[in-house]
């Protein structure tokens, strides 16, 4: 049986997740804990549902136990394991996406963005509108401040 | 069923030109994915950071949305987090006229045509024209004086020196190369010149630009016998290829591709020996792409006892720096589709994707050599006015972020 530390996390529910220290020090902000000596109990992550913890404990442990080679079949399976692994409903999305920023995983990071660019793309300007509701389209601000406008007509 | 839409910004930021963008043939693709509402407020440094994985064409539709996503987007900030590393999938620029520089860009992400204005001073297509990650050089077919770098995007442009020497040629073949992370850049022309009075030999020199120390260096001059340069290189991996042409009837092979390390500083003697690479068959129209570190080949395959006629159009890998690998022939249907082919036909691509375009018709076909897929463009929004009006082109890596 091989030795190897564990960490605990604790998060906003409440519960707590052990994880070997590898994959514990993916997320950046983790292993920059453990540098200051803040992870001697457990590690406190207030923001974080255990759903998503969960997710990105997941993902974390899936690519450190991928042997980091250039081989093929590695590589396609890490692959389709991310095109899986963002499937995931635009709330999860979400949710993720700021997980993942607070806990700075780079390379997931970057899926998640790609992802999202990826729904963006290819919607007119008025699709994209909805995706983001909150806030308000103020066309005479533009008019008089940057001569932008945009006509569209629709048969 | 969306219609024709255009949108004109102008920028408040004098130091930055904000391009005018015009859709034209508008026909869309049906997105069938459920429409997104997020109550969830983004932090401006992730949307920013989620904006610059988008493509150029929805980065300019995302600054329409609203007056936040358009501040984020013309930011002199969101550069910084569009990836060098990353390339764009390249657009092609047709020339729609010989004698103006109107043409449109097709795009294949979004499969629309964008009316592009080009810098000022190319007021025809009778130019050089070579491209790399973003930036474009054009040197004019007339005088072989004027150079100039180009983001096509930002429409930030540049006046090279003129290379001394270079006027008096028969032939020029122009590369670029520009490194991704630095955004330096080197500019190569290939010059070849009858030797008065004797088809069989050409003078050939090579010149080379350093964006770093702006200058050019003569790095090569020789004499052929038996072979000439013409219009065709490319630099691969920081070295360039060029065609070479048989001047004499009683060769066997009539091409010949010669390889030259850019960064080899001693003087080189005997070019042809040292970097000579015989081309798999007699080729019409041949061009040399640089797709992703790799040399791609493109040429009409000549008959064997009739070779201005061809019977295909065939494409190439380098590999070993020695041998050539066929990777893809265009299907019957393709071929037969280009109608007025005449055997001459422009092909250009960067990237994976490899542009082929008739010379008579606006007919644009589009090869993804990562998925062996043979595809046409969206119809260009225009159409032949007369009998022998010819088109040209040249494909291009459309980025925000990379300047001369």
């Amino acid at each position: 049986m091989s030795f190897s530390k564990t960490i605990m996390l604790r998060n906003y529910d409440g519960e707590t997740f052990v994880v070997d220290e590898v994959v514990a020090v993916e997320p950046q902000t983790i292993e920059h804990m453990i540098e200051d000596g803040c992870a001697n109990t457990s590690i406190p992550l207030p923001n974080i549902t255990s759903k998503i913890l969960s997710k990105v404990i997941e993902h974390c442990k899936k690519h450190v136990e991928t042997p980091n080679s250039n081989e093929k079949d590695a590589k396609a399976d890490l692959k389709s394991f991310d095109f899986d692994f963002v499937k995931a409903d635009q709330g999860t999305l979400f949710d993720l996406i700021l997980a993942v920023n607070y806990l700075n995983i780079k390379g997931l990071l970057d899926l998640i963005y790609q992802t999202i660019a990826d729904m963006i793309k290819g919607k007119t300007p008025e699709e994209e509108e909805e995706m983001r509701r909150v806030n308000a389209w103020v066309f005479s601000c533009f008019v008089g401040v940057t001569c932008l406008y945009f006509k569209s007509k629709k048969i | 069923m969306r219609g024709e839409s255009s949108w004109v910004s102008q920028s408040l930021d004098d130091n930055k030109d904000f391009y005018s963008f015009s859709e034209v043939d508008d026909e869309g693709i049906k997105d069938n994915s459920p429409v997104v509402s997020v109550d969830v407020l983004l932090p401006d440094d992730l949307l920013e950071r989620i904006l610059a994985y988008l493509p150029i064409a929805s980065i300019f539709r995302a600054g329409c949305v609203c007056k936040r996503w358009y501040e984020i987007v013309n930011s002199r900030r969101f550069l910084w987090n569009i990836s060098p590393l990353t390339p764009q999938k390249p657009w092609y620029f047709m020339f729609t006229s010989s004698d103006e520089a109107s043409g449109y860009a097709y795009d294949t992400v979004s499969r629309k045509w964008y009316g592009i204005e080009l810098p000022y001073m190319i007021k025809t297509s009778r130019w050089f024209i070579a491209s790399s990650c973003g930036l474009v050089c054009f040197m004019d077919k007339d005088s072989r004086r004027e150079l100039y770098v180009c983001n096509l995007i930002t429409k930030c442009c540049i006046r090279l020196i003129e290379p001394l020497g270079l006027r008096f040629c028969d032939y020029s073949a122009l590369s670029i190369a520009v490194d991704r992370v630095s955004a330096n850049y080197t500019v190569s022309v290939v010059k070849s010149r009858q030797v008065p009075e004797n088809y069989f030999q050409w003078d050939l020199s090579i010149h080379v630009y350093d964006s770093v120390t702006m200058t050019w260096t003569a790095t090569v001059s020789e004499m052929l016998t038996g072979w000439r340069g013409g219009d065709e290189s490319v630099i691969c991996n920081g070295v360039l290829y060029f065609l070479i042409y048989a001047t004499g009837s009683f060769q066997e092979n009539r091409h010949g591709l010669v390889s030259y390390d850019l960064s080899t500083r001693s003087p080189v003697r005997s070019l042809l020996t040292r970097g000579f690479i015989s081309v798999p068959c007699s080729l019409t129209c041949g061009r040399l792409m640089n797709l992703n570190g790799t040399l791609v080949m493109v040429g009409g395959i000549g008959k064997q006892d009739r070779q201005d006629i061809i019977t295909g159009i065939g494409i190439w890998i380098l590999e070993n720096t020695k041998q050539w690998r066929e990777v893809a022939r265009m299907p019957h249907r393709f071929f037969q589709g280009f109608g007025e082919l005449d055997d001459v036909f422009a092909s250009s691509g960067t990237d994976d994707l490899i542009y082929i375009q008739s010379y008579g018709a606006p007919a644009l076909l589009v090869f993804d050599l990562q998925k062996n897929q043979w595809k046409w463009s969206q119809k260009c929004p225009v159409s032949k006015r007369f009998p022998l009006q010819l088109f040209s082109g040249f494909c291009f890596e459309p980025r925000l972020d990379i300047s001369p």
